[in-house]
């Protein structure tokens, strides 16, 4: 796998040893669904504000209405005994929650994919 | 609160992000008989108390996770049928993935998924809804989750069906391809509130016809023409006298309102119909239309500006009358399979409707929206 990105695309990506690093993790032990604390929104873009970005790391969380944390993020697997391994698909686009029973909220979300029309997941 | 982040940078994503791109994912249905790829649905199931207190520690969500799994476990395509394994390069008379054949079962994207049969292509912004839940047997008669193909790229010397929406069955884990909304492709689809528990009505925004290619020839779009060319032959021009021409988003906000019940003919369903008896089987799409004419004796309220330029100067909450025209196609089943996504430009010069650049050209698409049934009476 290194060398595979260490000649491929990723090397021209700025911190790709952060990202390969990640990589390795994924493919020892992974992580597990929920496991992922650092938010992808930002409450402003740093490509516009400059601020300093760090691999791993939620960015701005100054949001306006509120505190945001993570409930499950794209790639993290499942350690549930019905679902070994799965992993959650990104991108997400569209998010449901209703009640299973009285003492369960079951989250359904889908993924943005495109199959075979580009990069096939 | 529940919020997702549709996010496609790098910069800010954990690695894990980039690498869930790069490995291939298929999902079994129908008892294995047919595999996806493509777009999935999954869940996550949390603690309910565990989750009450979410917000209130720093402590990682994982704690509280007790299950997953997917959540699309049968597919059920155009015609009704459990989706199957695709007969290769030839037409699969039963058990199509219609969103990527032609009416005849032919696969017709522009290209072959490398490890399944079929693939749900961008489902996009889907909306959840609950049975009853605008009051006592108004509404849905099932929890379902609603969602739809959004844009596609078609084989520029095939015909196809088109994307349509699917309506997921929570209790049963099972995709219903749907097709009242056309087949032409959405952004988003949201139940509103009918005020009568015979009758359903959703609102249908978004994309028509995104059909085209631009990523083969550097600063070129390729347009699929053969189709047109199909409509165009088959059926003759459109009622003004002109052809058919590429349709891409050249369509207004819809509102469809279906009766529960009712097969696609009118005739009585079975109980155990979910489509039908929750009005995805039998109904009637509607636009929004203003009057645009901008003459010396008739000036409309826009004065002849479409949609898109109006936006640009128009005040926060401003009103336009206008009336909600039906489209004159209308969901017969497998009879509507052919209609290649065309039908809304007839539909749009018989009226003067609301669309976002023109009746022979497109903009945007109509944004998405929510429905709020404390809001709603």
């Amino acid at each position: 796998m290194k060398e595979l990105f260490e000649t491929g695309v990723l090397s021209t990506i700025p911190q790709a040893d952060a990202i390969l690093n990640g990589l390795l993790q994924m493919a020892s032990d992974g992580l597990s669904i929920g496991s992922s604390t650092a938010l992808l929104p930002e409450a402003n873009d740093a490509a516009a504000t400059g601020a300093t970005i760090e691999d791993g790391m939620s960015g701005d969380t100054d949001f306006p209405h509120g505190k945001l944390k993570t409930l499950a993020s794209a790639g993290e697997r499942s350690v549930c005994p019905e679902s070994p391994n799965m992993k959650i698909t990104g991108t997400p686009d569209g998010v449901g929650a209703y009640l299973v029973d009285d003492d369960t909220v079951r989250v359904v979300v889908q993924s943005e994919g495109y199959g075979p029309l580009r990069i096939e997941s | 609160m529940m919020y997702y982040t549709k996010c496609f940078s790098l910069l800010t994503c954990r690695p894990i992000f980039y690498e869930h791109f790069y490995y291939r994912f298929k999902f079994p249905v129908n008892d294995g008989n047919a595999t996806f790829g493509g777009s999935h649905i999954q869940y996550v199931d949390y603690n309910r108390a565990l989750m009450s207190e979410y917000m209130t520690h720093d402590e990682p969500a994982s704690t509280m996770v007790v299950g997953a799994g997917n959540m699309i476990e049968t597919i059920i395509n155009l015609k009704g049928e459990p989706v199957g394994r695709r007969n290769g390069e030839n037409a699969t008379t039963v058990g199509a993935h219609f969103s990527n054949t032609d009416a005849n079962g032919t696969y017709a994207m522009l290209k072959y998924p490398a490890e399944t049969d079929w693939f749900l292509q961008s489902l996009c912004s889907a909306h959840l809804e609950q049975k009853h839940q605008f009051g006592d047997g108004i509404g849905f008669e099932d929890d379902l989750f609603l969602t739809n193909e959004e844009w596609a790229n078609y084989a520029l010397d095939k015909e196809f069906v088109g994307l349509s929406a699917h309506a997921l069955d929570l209790d049963t884990k099972t995709l219903y391809a749907v097709g009242v909304f056309t087949n032409g492709g959405f952004e988003k689809i949201v139940e509103m509130n009918s005020g009568h528990p015979d009758y359903i009505i959703l609102g249908v925004s978004g994309y028509n016809g995104n059909f085209d290619i631009d990523d083969i020839i550097p600063d070129e779009t390729l347009v699929p023409q053969n189709i047109i060319d199909a409509r165009n032959a088959e059926y003759g021009n459109r009622t003004d006298g002109n052809p058919y021409v590429y349709p891409k988003d050249i369509v207004p906000f819809r509102l469809y309102v279906g009766i529960k019940g009712k097969l696609e003919d009118g005739s009585d369903a079975s109980e155990d119909d979910f489509l039908a008896r929750n009005g995805l089987k039998y109904g009637q799409l509607y636009g929004f239309a203003i009057d645009m004419r901008n003459e010396t004796d008739v000036v409309g309220p826009t004065a002849g500006v479409w949609r898109d330029e109006f936006h640009k100067s128009a005040t926060n909450g401003e009103m336009i009358p206008g009336k909600w025209i039906p489209q004159e196609w209308r969901w017969d089943g497998e009879g509507t399979l052919r209609n290649r996504t065309l039908e809304q430009q007839d539909w749009c010069d018989r009226v003067c409707i609301a669309n976002s650049n023109g009746w022979i050209a497109h903009m945007y698409v109509t944004p998405k929206f929510v429905s709020s049934p404390q809001l709603s009476t």
